[in-house]
């Protein structure tokens, strides 16, 4: 009864279904991978636009730009209030979009999709059609969230403005309108897709792995992308319980977080961060494993130390669960409780070392081609260093007193984000371009487009160090002069970031009208991978005879 | 070694012992006035790169770790992987190197990589748990002077070399070594600390009475000034080995401010000294003399007096808020239904400045916080014209009313 | 090219459904939101139910159809291949674990109201006296206004609790029961006793809806009379602090026993139409692990919510 004979009959040829069954009734990993990938790009222009308007508002002093956003028949005064709330709403759906909408479906749902079955040698996921579901609702969840966008949220004002944490009782008590329940409910949407696509990797990986390919022979980005998931499976669900509190509190009066009935809004800060911790490292290892592969490739050289790196993501992965309260140590926590967190945090340094000095020792001694995915994988180490440094600065609790919600935390965080994941996900983007696409990518507008953005990325987010010590609070629409220099630096880079971004679409439209054929593998014998193996675009059913592992 | 001991110099209690210091006082601080804002140092400059200038021994312990601590490894580690990458970009680019190596393990190499950071890491936290205590701990020391007062213990005097003190501090706080008491002599206002061994003695550390044997007794018109406890904070010696120490054991709060966030403002009341509050809103552009200031300055300022340990007490009416403060090192949610607590001393006079810093609605921005560090006495007179507002007798009638402050009560 | 298929896996047709059923967690979602902001003025003009409910629709057809497609799938044998068999498993226990994690939030709450349901150390001033809080009580650290909501002690005082040797025990022992049937009937089928599988399935099933209903009772008795001296510190669902923690963990649990009561039903219908072999019935296997899942979390409610926590052993 073994399903082969079934199976063969209905698979048996390259055969693509038409063009409405194809992209939405998909059972296929590589053009759900690709459903991702184009939903990456709407969410990062929505995302990178939604930036630009705040870098616009923080340019100079005082609340100038976004007030001609506001409805101008109404009285001064009123514009204003609209356009601080403007602002709120703002940062809050750029986080949310960024990080929800932007670098977890490009990095887990796009490329986690397209290649850790080519990777481990697997025909598709365990689950195809659980698969596109992970998808669509994550479809329905930016529906929702795009709701949320243009619904009433604090009286009158549209959307939810209590940033991307959704804190209440800000948003219980306050924030009331519908906006906040459309978000929630977008939350968990795009939780439970997750979650469901955790499941699916981690299937995949466990089940599905060409005969002879054990655990640890295993590339790095399908171990990434294994840990990863782990951490959504056991993650996000708490999220949900946290958010359905808020949802509960808002819809039937429950008193979790409600302080006159003795609930606790602290509460809630230790489920969205027992979730958000983990999260950022979701957010980054998928990275680290694409940059692992980069390195070694264009240095032809095997990557160093393969086993410690494996395991110091799963050591990451372990400890990212229990320092959660790094970012609530200004809420009124024991002082043991801040002693811990901040020596548990510390730890996380040792291991992502351990991964620094591996990509550089795979380097060393290596023949190194500095090819465009290659500029952005270095790009990423060192940037990622920088960003990882000003996290162990405020991993002490002492001195996070001083710099908690500055500029400081937002300076770090976009290096480890805005400099870290989306470096990763460029450099992925320009590594398997021609594998996914059949065609070679542009190369002059792919320099373009790492030249300006590293140039870019970093005068917006190096001054904003400067301005985080020297005080200035996060999520502020408008500043005092004292701050006015490198505020005005940050938004210029901004600007110079924003053509490199141009570069990019430009990039995709130039390979296209060259269609320069891509070949099956373009790097030569530092890639080792099984998905150089295959053609370029890799047939429709990929392995359908499964390849062996010496 | 000098800042701390004008720091303690300017103490209000040793004023108020004194009236012809007083008067001194009150024309410095006359004086100071005038020069109104102009006093404010030590606020966010323009450009600046570093952390505001410290007004508090604890903001000055977060300089040393931030500066001396952090940054050299920060930049360092930085520096070391730039340094590593440009290695590889020149050395082991394919055209200076066309053969690549094929190693992939250097047990030696991994077990450094390893170890290293971890040492880093321990010697970070040799300075980043002291910090977290100081600004955690609220501080429990205790002044001892011979007369006096209501701010001060008294000691025994066992002889006139042999002086001594209760340790009747909480059960993990007793007294039990040399950094746990400071001595002082005064003569005429001035204030010296004597050396631990070359100037005095200590017995009887982790019992219930400690005695400071002086190796010399005091000489006429001289007061001997004991501070005792745990709470030590401020720059220390690095390692113990460079530097100078300029830490101080800081004294037990002798103020409560309790701090009410509220959209868009903050309410403050000082339950020690009566019962009034205040709001505090947004001072508007158009009020303001100096426009720079605008977003800083606040409708009022809360007043303290220099070199006296403060207790803020927050909470929030509606939802959360955080009441920050960058001179003093201090920042601390202001939650509805909880009760926080956190504490400053300043060690200058002037007017600081902080800002709200959780996200607390429409107008987070516009919640401005300000506090004007004050002499004893200013501080004294500035409460008895609030609770003359409120309807109150005065509090500290020895004082004499400030003119300059009027403006404030309104 | 491809060539031909070389391996067991289960490669699925492209599938409405994930589609379908996306749009009906939207509807759903939506107009839930439409219909709780009804009062208000409803949500870009939709209010009532309808949208609520049509997209609930869509969401059980969906279901329905998908899960049809998945039966018929393993009928014709696409999906029965060991190592399919093995991923199915996988994805099991993983969904339950997530499952395990979404329950680990509801006791966070619980046991953070149970376990601290006072304040620190009084706020006390420089004379000695305790300053008071903006409600003109007496102030404490931290959790201020849960002290004087709980009187610093679980279950808060006022409120009337629930005995749990009563009703709950009887659950308890009704789930513990359920258990060993499911067990039994797993044990039936895989000894080829067709009979002792039925019989065990259904006394599961029944013991299941016994279950619910006696919650039910109980729910009902709380709704309905409200346990406690006054509004706030009143057992009920509403602006109290015991009340929302006791009804969402265990609503939450009474929602996954009609789950999985309704899976076990399903599995009943399968067996009845002979889908069930001795080596092959995952989809049994599957309610089973979710009966002892749903199991284990009521034996963990019981312990803490009703025995630990009413009995006053936490607080
Ligand atoms: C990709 C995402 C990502 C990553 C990888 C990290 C990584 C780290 N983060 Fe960061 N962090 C965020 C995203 C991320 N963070 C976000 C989004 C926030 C703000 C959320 C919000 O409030 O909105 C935040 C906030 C945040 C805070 C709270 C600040 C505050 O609000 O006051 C803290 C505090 O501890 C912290 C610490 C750390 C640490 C210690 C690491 C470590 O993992 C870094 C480890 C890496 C290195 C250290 C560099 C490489 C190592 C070496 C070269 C070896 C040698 C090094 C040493 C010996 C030091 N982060
Ligand atoms: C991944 C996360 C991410 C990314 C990439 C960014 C990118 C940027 N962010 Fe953002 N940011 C956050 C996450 C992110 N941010 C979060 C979580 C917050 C906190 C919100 C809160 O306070 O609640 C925040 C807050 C925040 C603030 C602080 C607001 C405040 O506190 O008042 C500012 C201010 O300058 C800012 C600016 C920018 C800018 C100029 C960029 C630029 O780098 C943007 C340039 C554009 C891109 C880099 C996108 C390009 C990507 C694509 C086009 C997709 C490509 C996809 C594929 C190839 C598949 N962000
Ligand atoms: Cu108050 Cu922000
Ligand atoms: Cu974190």
């Amino acid at each position: 009864m073994a399903g082969t004979a079934t199976n063969t009959a209905e698979h048996q040829d390259d055969h693509v279904p038409s063009f409405f069954v194809r992209w939405f009734f998909s059972t296929n990993h590589k053009d759900i991978g690709t459903l991702y990938l184009v939903f990456a790009i709407l969410a990062g222009v929505i995302g990178g636009a939604m930036s630009g308007l705040i870098r616009m508002e923080l340019m100079d002093p005082g609340v100038t730009f976004l007030t001609s956003f506001t409805d101008q028949n109404l009285p001064e005064a009123a514009q204003l209030d609209a356009a601080k709330n403007f602002y709120n709403v703002l940062i809050t759906y750029h986080g949310l979009i960024m990080i929800f909408f932007m670098v977890m479906p490009a990095l887990i749902g796009g490329f986690g999709n397209w290649f850790v079955p080519l990777m481990i040698g697997a025909p598709d996921m365990a689950f195809p059609r659980m698969n596109n579901i992970s998808f669509w609702l994550y479809g329905a969840s930016a529906l929702l969230l795009t709701l949320s966008y243009f619904a009433p949220g604090y009286g009158e004002q549209l959307g939810f403005g209590g940033g991307w944490v959704l804190y209440p009782p800000l948003s219980t008590e306050n924030i009331t309108g519908p906006s906040m329940d459309l978000l929630i409910l977008s939350l968990h949407l795009a939780g439970a897709s997750s979650i469901l696509g955790a499941i699916n990797f981690i299937t995949t990986i466990f089940n599905m792995r060409a005969p002879g390919m054990t655990l640890h022979k295993m590339p790095l980005f399908a171990w990434s992308i294994l840990i990863t998931a782990f951490l959504l499976v056991l993650s996000l669900p708490v999220l949900a319980g946290g958010i359905t509190m808020l949802l509960t509190d808002r819809m039937f009066n429950t008193a979790f977080f409600d302080w006159t009935a003795g609930g606790d809004p602290i509460l809630f800060q230790h489920l969205f961060w027992f979730f958000g911790h983990p999260e950022v490292y979701i957010l980054i290892l998928p990275g680290f494993g694409i940059i692992s592969h980069i390195v070694s490739t264009f240095s032809k050289k095997p990557i160093f130390g393969y086993l410690g790196m494996a395991y110091a993501m799963v050591a990451i992965g372990f400890v990212g669960f229990i320092v959660w309260a790094h970012h609530m140590y200004t809420v009124g926590m024991s002082v043991n409780m801040k002693a811990y967190f901040t020596a548990a945090t510390l730890v996380i340094a040792v291991p992502t070392g351990i991964k620094v000095f591996s990509w550089i020792a795979t380097m060393w001694g290596g023949s190194v081609e500095f090819k465009i995915p290659m500029l952005w994988a270095i790009g990423f180490i060192f940037l990622f260093t920088i960003g990882g440094v000003t996290g162990v600065v405020l991993a002490n609790a002492g001195i996070d007193h001083a710099l908690h919600d500055t500029y400081y935390v937002v300076a770090h965080f976009h290096y480890v984000l805005s400099l870290g994941a989306v470096f990763a996900i460029f450099a992925a983007w320009y590594y398997w371009f021609e594998k996914m696409f059949g065609i070679k990518y542009n190369v002059f507008f792919a320099g373009a487009h790492f030249w300006l953005m590293f140039i870019g990325v970093n005068i917006i987010f190096m001054p904003q160090h400067f301005l985080g010590l020297q005080g200035m609070p996060r999520r502020y629409v408008d500043f005092p002069e004292a701050f006015a220099l490198w505020n005005h630096v940050s938004t210029w880079g901004y600007l110079i970031t924003v053509i490199g971004v141009l570069a990019f679409f430009v990039g995709i439209v130039a390979s296209v009208l060259q269609r320069r054929k891509g070949v099956a593998n373009p790097w030569g014998e530092g890639a080792t991978t099984l998905e150089w193996t295959l053609p370029s675009p890799p047939p429709f059913h990929s392995f359908n005879e499964l390849p062996k592992i010496k | 070694m000098d800042n701390h001991m004008t720091g303690h110099m300017t103490g209000g209690t040793i004023f108020k012992k004194m009236p012809v210091r007083l008067l001194g006082g009150l024309i410095a601080a006359g004086l100071a006035l005038m020069l109104g804002t102009g006093m404010a140092v030590a606020n966010p400059v323009d450009g600046g790169l570093g952390l505001q200038e410290a007004a508090s021994p604890f903001m000055e312990q977060v300089h040393q770790f931030h500066n001396w601590v952090l940054m050299p490894i920060i930049v360092g580690i930085s520096l070391l992987v730039l340094a590593l990458l440009l290695i590889i970009i020149f050395k082991f680019n394919s055209k200076a190197n066309p053969t690549p190596a094929k190693f992939s393990h250097n047990t030696l190499i991994e077990v450094i990589w390893t170890g290293v950071p971890i040492l880093i890491l321990l010697f970070v936290a040799v300075f980043s748990f002291p910090l977290l205590f100081s600004a955690d701990v609220i501080p429990d020391g205790k002044r001892y002077l011979a007369q006096d007062t209501e701010l001060a213990e008294t000691f025994t005097s066992k002889s006139d070399t042999e002086f001594v003190i209760a340790n009747d501090f909480s059960e993990h706080r007793r007294l039990s070594s040399k950094d746990h008491v400071e001595v002082f002599v005064i003569r005429n206002g001035e204030r010296r600390e004597l050396t631990y061994r070359k100037e005095f003695k200590l017995s009887g550390l982790k019992t219930d009475e400690v005695t400071i044997a002086l190796t010399e007794p005091l000489a006429a018109g001289e007061e001997l000034e004991i501070i005792a406890g745990r709470s030590r904070v401020g720059a220390k010696k690095f390692l113990d080995l460079f530097g100078t120490d300029n830490s101080q054991i800081v004294v037990a709060p002798s103020i409560n401010i309790k701090v009410t966030g509220f959209q868009w403002g903050w309410n403050y009341a000082y339950p020690d000294e009566g019962d009034f509050e205040f709001n505090a809103l947004i001072k508007k552009k158009e009020d303001l003399d100096d426009t720079s200031l605008y977003l800083f300055e606040p409708t009022k300022r809360i007043v303290v007096p220099v070199n006296e340990t403060v207790r803020i007490l927050t909470t929030g009416r509606e939802v959360i808020h955080s009441w920050a403060l960058p001179v003093f090192g201090v920042k601390i949610d202001a939650v509805p239904g909880r009760i926080n607590e956190s504490w400053f001393m300043a060690t200058r006079e002037g007017v600081f400045y902080g800002q709200c810093s959780e996200i607390c609605g429409k107008d987070h921005a516009f919640m401005p916080i300000a506090v004007e560090v004050v002499s004893r006495e200013e501080y004294q007179a500035w409460v008895d014209s609030e609770r003359e507002f409120a309807g109150l007798e005065p509090k500290y009638t020895n004082t004499i009313k400030l003119a300059a402050n009027a403006d404030q009560a309104q | 090219m491809a060539g031909a298929v070389q391996h067991d896996y289960h490669l699925v047709n492209p599938s409405p459904w994930p589609f379908i059923g996306s749009i009906g967690a939207a509807m759903t979602a939506i107009g839930a939101v439409a219909w709780n902001h009804s009062g208000d003025g409803g949500l870009f003009g939709i209010s009532g139910p309808w949208l609520f409910l049509t997209g609930f629709a869509v969401l059980l057809i969906t279901m329905a159809g998908w899960w049809r497609d998945v039966i018929r799938e393993s009928l014709k044998g696409e999906n029965t291949a060991p190592v399919v068999r093995i991923g199915l498993r996988y994805g099991m226990i993983l969904f339950i674990a997530s499952e395990v994690m979404f329950f680990a939030a509801w006791f966070w709450a619980f046991f953070g109201a149970a376990l601290f349901p006072g304040a620190g150390d009084p706020v006390i001033l420089t004379d000695g006296t305790q300053m008071l809080n903006a409600d003109g009580l007496p102030a404490y650290l931290m959790n201020d206004s849960r002290q004087h909501v709980t009187g610093g002690m679980w279950p808060p005082a006022g409120v009337e609790v629930l005995d749990p040797w009563h009703l709950p025990l009887i659950n308890t022992l009704i789930l513990l029961l359920s258990g060993t049937t499911i067990t039994w009937s797993h044990y039936a089928l895989t000894k080829n006793d067709q009979k002792g599988f039925i019989a065990g399935l259904v006394l599961t099933i029944i013991l299941g809806i016994f279950f619910t209903f006696l919650q039910y009772v109980e729910y009902n008795e709380v709704l309905l009379y409200g346990f406690g001296d006054n509004v706030e510190r009143m057992f009920t669902y509403k602006a109290s602090l015991y009340g929302g923690s006791f009804f969402m963990a265990t609503g939450f649990h009474g929602v996954h026993v009609i789950i999985g009561t309704i899976f076990l039903i399903v599995c009943l219908f399968r067996g009845l139409a002979g889908h069930f072999t001795p080596e092959r019935h995952f989809g049994f296997e599957a309610a089973a692990w979710y009966w002892h899942f749903v199991d284990v979390v009521w034996l963990f409610l019981f312990a803490s919510i009703y025995v630990a926590g009413n009995e006053g052993l936490l607080g």
